[in-house]
C-alpha cells in the first residue's frame, strides 16, 4: 500500500467520526438540551462575582471588628483568588482559540 | 460549590480546633479558680470539647466538622489541706479544679498539630489547583 492510500484511509478513519460527533453536538445545541458555551461562561462569571463579593464582605467584616476568624477570611479570599485565576486562564484559552481562527488562511 | 468543598471542610476543622484551643486556654487560666462566676465557692470544672461530623446525607460525603458540645470533666477535684485559705471548708480543706498542666499542654499540642495538618491540606489543594491551571 502506498503512502497516499494510507493517508486517505487515515483521513476517513479520523474525519468521519469527528464529523458525526460535531453534527450530533450541533443538533443537541439547536434543540437546547446542551448548555451552550456562552451559558457556561455566564454561569462561571456569576460564580466568580459571587465569590469576590463574599471575599470583599469577609474582609470588611474582619476590618470593622466583627466576630469572624482570620482563617475563614483567608479561605474566602483564597477561594476568590483561585476562581479569578481560573477565569483568567479560561479567557486566555478563549483568545488563543479566537486568534487561531483569525489566522486561518481562506 | 463543589470544587471548593475541600476548603470548606478544612476550614470547619480550623474553626473547631480554634474553639478547642480556646477551651484549653480557659482550663489553663482557671487552674486555681475556686469561685464560680456568681461568686459562690465552687471550683472550676475542667471543660472538654467533643466534635461531630457534618455529613452530606445525599451522597454520604463528609462536609466538615463542628463542635458538638462542651462538657464538664467529672474527675475528682484536687483536695488540698490549707486552713488559712478563705475558701477552705470547716475541716480546713480547699477544693481546687481537676486540671493538670501536663494534660492541658498535651491537648494543646495535639490541637496545634491538627490545625497545621488542616492548613497543609488547604495548601496542597491550592498547589493542585494551580498545577491544574497550567494544563
Amino acid at each position: 500500500m502506498d503512502a497516499i492510500t494510507n493517508l486517505k484511509l487515515f483521513n476517513t478513519s479520523v474525519e468521519t467520526p469527528l464529523l458525526q460527533a460535531s453534527t450530533a453536538y450541533y443538533d443537541q445545541l439547536k434543540s437546547g438540551s446542551v448548555e451552550t458555551f456562552q451559558e457556561t461562561l455566564e454561569k462561571s462569571i456569576a460564580t466568580l462575582k459571587d465569590l469576590s463579593t463574599k471575599s470583599g464582605n469577609a474582609m470588611e467584616d474582619y476590618i470593622s471588628g466583627k466576630n469572624v476568624d482570620a482563617s475563614s477570611v483567608m479561605l474566602t479570599m483564597e477561594k476568590s483568588g483561585m476562581a479569578t485565576n481560573l477565569a483568567i486562564q479560561v479567557r486566555n484559552r478563549l483568545l488563543e482559540g479566537y486568534r487561531e481562527l483569525n489566522s486561518i488562511q481562506v | 460549590m463543589q470544587s471548593y468543598d475541600l476548603m470548606d471542610i478544612a476550614g470547619s476543622a480550623l474553626r473547631a480546633e480554634r474553639l478547642r484551643m480556646d477551651v484549653i486556654a480557659g482550663n489553663i487560666a482557671n487552674m486555681n479558680t475556686t469561685h464560680a462566676a456568681d461568686g459562690t465557692v465552687q471550683p472550676y470544672l475542667r471543660k472538654l470539647v467533643s466534635f461531630k461530623t457534618i455529613m452530606d446525607e445525599q451522597n454520604g460525603i463528609v462536609k466538615g466538622i463542628a463542635v458538638d458540645s462542651i462538657i464538664n470533666d467529672v474527675e475528682a477535684l484536687n483536695t488540698v489541706y490549707d486552713p488559712s485559705h478563705p475558701d477552705a471548708d470547716n475541716k480546713g480543706y480547699v477544693y481546687y479544679p481537676n486540671i493538670s498542666i501536663e494534660e492541658e499542654m498535651t491537648d494543646l499540642i495535639t490541637s496545634k498539630s491538627a490545625y497545621q495538618a488542616n492548613i497543609t491540606t488547604i495548601q496542597t489543594f491550592k498547589e493542585m489547583f494551580s498545577a491544574g491551571l497550567e494544563i
